[in-house]
This record gives structure tokens, C-alpha cells and sequence, in this order.
């Protein structure tokens, strides 16, 4: 799924980096043409909400122009950036859950909350009572959970990779995502 | 056998993982426990969730945003930032060996531990001037 391992950055991609480390913007934007598409989507997958999403993707390009001078290429540059993506969206969410607490509304599916996007109507509502109990899950999942989820199932990503963009050992990759599952088996299973 | 190992054994072989067991031991026990095979069913359900969920593009105009804000006047501050991050270091290990110079005359006291590092509060002004902008400060003059 990563298109490249760590420090295996094609010249043109290092040329890149190197000069959008001087604040060279239009290096940078040949960066983000790169991974814009890649990286809203993964943003999307773990928000699941368009206009959140967009936010968080500006906010993950800025951090990461201005955070060039830390990479420092243990990693593959990809890597880099979705950990950047994947922290930048779990704060987004937590600072949206502040606001929520302080809120008079409750509602996990208001104005800024998760869009619906469970199976269409002309699915079987079974199916559909399964894809909204899931998204309420996942939801209310603690983070660490949730990420993992998203970036296996949502991404592909393997569980290497999984490993290199949060920094965990492949054996902790795996028995997270036994943790992770094992919950969503507690709420699926009287549908099940 | 354990329906734990077994259940972990699905989720790998799902994922097209390296497993403990191999296939077929899942798949004979999985024919004889009903517990174990409405976990198959719930990994089947949650991939198949994600699996339908979409699949969005970046907006078009994305670039052209993050770029404008790249070049907003707030922005230079915090690309002059990487600098105050220096000072701000410098000035801490200032801090420490002189704080460690007056302890050890002074014998131990109690200092409980900073909550937030220098290192840390500058990432935290960043992070919020990227999210929110610079904080416009406006001054009223006299005549």
C-alpha cells in the first residue's frame, strides 16, 4: 500500500522534501499534489465527516510544511505524513468532544457530528441495523482502538505498515486489533 | 482448544496476516462453536462496513487553501518559529543548570515537575496559531 519504505523516497520526491524544507511553497505543493487524495481520505475514514475532513487535511499539509525540519527520514516519508494525519485528526476530535460535553445538544449525529453513511435503504435493513450499529461503535470507541480499525480495514494497510505510521511493534499491531474487534463483536452480536 | 486463539487467528487470516493456527484448524472449530463463528461473522460485518463506505477525493480547490494560508501573514511567525524553538531551548537549559546550580547549594527541595515543557509549549502555540491564525492584537492610541 505505501508506495515507497523508508528512505527508499525517489530523488525527485527528496529534491522535494529538501526544498520545501527552505519554505520553497511550490516544492510543497508538488508534495500535497502527491498525497492530497490519499491523505483526505484517510482523514475522511477516521472523521467521516466532509467538512471536518477538509479542515483537518488543511491543518495536517500546514503542520507538515512547517514540520519538514523533524523528519528526518527514519521513516518513509508517507509514513510521516499519515502519522501526522492520524494525531492532528484524533485532536481534532477530541477538541470536538470538549466542544460537545459543553454543548447543550448530545446528539453523535449532529450539525458537526458523523455523516450516515451506513448502507442505503434499498440495502437489507438488516444489513442497514448493522452498518449504523457500527458506526455508533466506532464512534464511541476509544481512539486507539478506532484509528487502528480504519487503517486496516478502511486504508489496507498491512500490519507493518500499521506499525511504522503509529509506532508500535507488529505483536501489539495484531493484539489491538483482537481488542478492537472483540468490542464491535460485543455490540454486533445480538444481530448476528 | 482456546476460542481466544482462535478467535485472534480470524482476524489475522482475515487480514491476510501470518497466523498462529493455520486455516483449516480455524475453520474445523469454527463448524463446531457457535461463539466463535458469530465472531467471524462480526469481522466479516465490519470489513464489509468499511468496505462500503466511500472512497472521497481531496476537494479540488484544497491546494489552493492551504497554499493561501501558507502565505498568510500569520504564517511567517510560524515559520520563524523553528528559531524561537532554539531559543526557547537554550533559554530552559539556562534555566535547568542554573536552577540545578541554586539546588545543590541550597540542599533538596521540593519542585514538583513541570506539566508542560518549553518544548511542548512552543508545539502548542504552533499547533494553535496554524489551527486559529495569529491572535490579532489591536491598539488603542491616545492623542
Amino acid at each position: 500500500m505505501f508506495p515507497r519504505r523508508p528512505g527508499e523516497e525517489s530523488l525527485d520526491e527528496k529534491d522535494l522534501i529538501a526544498r520545501s524544507r527552505t519554505g520553497d511553497a511550490d516544492a510543497f505543493a508538488s508534495l500535497m499534489d502527491r498525497y492530497r487524495d490519499r491523505i483526505y481520505r484517510l482523514v475522511w475514514g477516521l472523521l467521516r465527516n466532509t467538512e471536518d475532513a477538509e479542515d483537518v487535511t488543511q491543518e495536517v499539509f500546514i503542520k507538515a510544511f512547517y514540520r519538514l525540519g523533524s523528519f528526518e527520514g527514519g521513516s518513509a516519508f508517507y509514513t510521516w505524513l499519515y502519522r501526522v494525519a492520524v494525531n492532528t485528526a484524533a485532536d481534532w476530535r477530541k477538541r470536538w468532544r470538549r466542544r460537545r460535553a459543553l454543548s447543550l445538544e448530545d446528539s453523535p449525529t449532529g450539525p458537526e457530528g458523523v455523516e450516515d453513511h451506513a448502507p442505503r435503504p434499498e440495502r437489507l435493513a438488516h444489513g442497514r441495523e448493522l452498518g449504523v450499529r457500527l458506526a455508533e461503535a466506532l464512534d464511541r470507541m476509544p481512539e486507539k482502538f478506532r484509528r487502528i480499525l480504519v487503517l486496516r480495514d478502511y486504508e489496507g494497510l498491512t500490519y507493518e505498515e500499521i506499525g511504522q505510521v503509529l509506532h508500535l511493534p507488529k505483536g501489539t499491531v495484531e493484539s489491538r486489533l483482537f481488542r478492537a474487534r472483540e468490542r464491535l463483536r460485543e455490540v454486533l452480536e445480538p444481530l448476528l | 482448544m482456546d476460542c481466544e486463539e482462535i478467535r485472534r487467528a480470524l482476524g489475522a487470516l482475515a487480514d491476510g496476516e501470518e497466523a498462529r493456527l493455520g486455516r483449516p484448524e480455524v475453520e474445523s472449530h469454527l463448524s463446531t462453536c457457535p461463539d466463535c463463528s458469530r465472531a467471524a461473522r462480526a469481522i466479516e460485518a465490519e470489513r464489509a462496513y468499511f468496505g462500503s463506505l466511500p472512497r472521497p477525493a481531496a476537494p479540488a480547490d484544497l491546494p489552493a487553501r492551504i497554499r493561501q494560508r501558507l502565505m498568510a501573514p500569520g504564517a511567517r511567525l510560524v515559520a520563524s518559529l523553528p528559531f524561537l524553538r532554539v531559543v526557547v531551548a537554550a533559554a530552559s537549559l539556562l534555566l535547568a543548570v542554573t536552577g540545578g546550580a541554586l539546588l545543590l547549594t541550597a540542599g533538596p527541595a521540593p519542585a514538583p515537575p513541570p506539566a508542560l515543557t518549553a518544548g511542548r509549549a512552543v508545539d502548542r502555540l504552533m499547533d494553535a496559531i496554524v489551527r486559529e491564525g495569529v491572535p490579532r492584537i489591536e491598539v488603542e492610541v491616545n492623542r
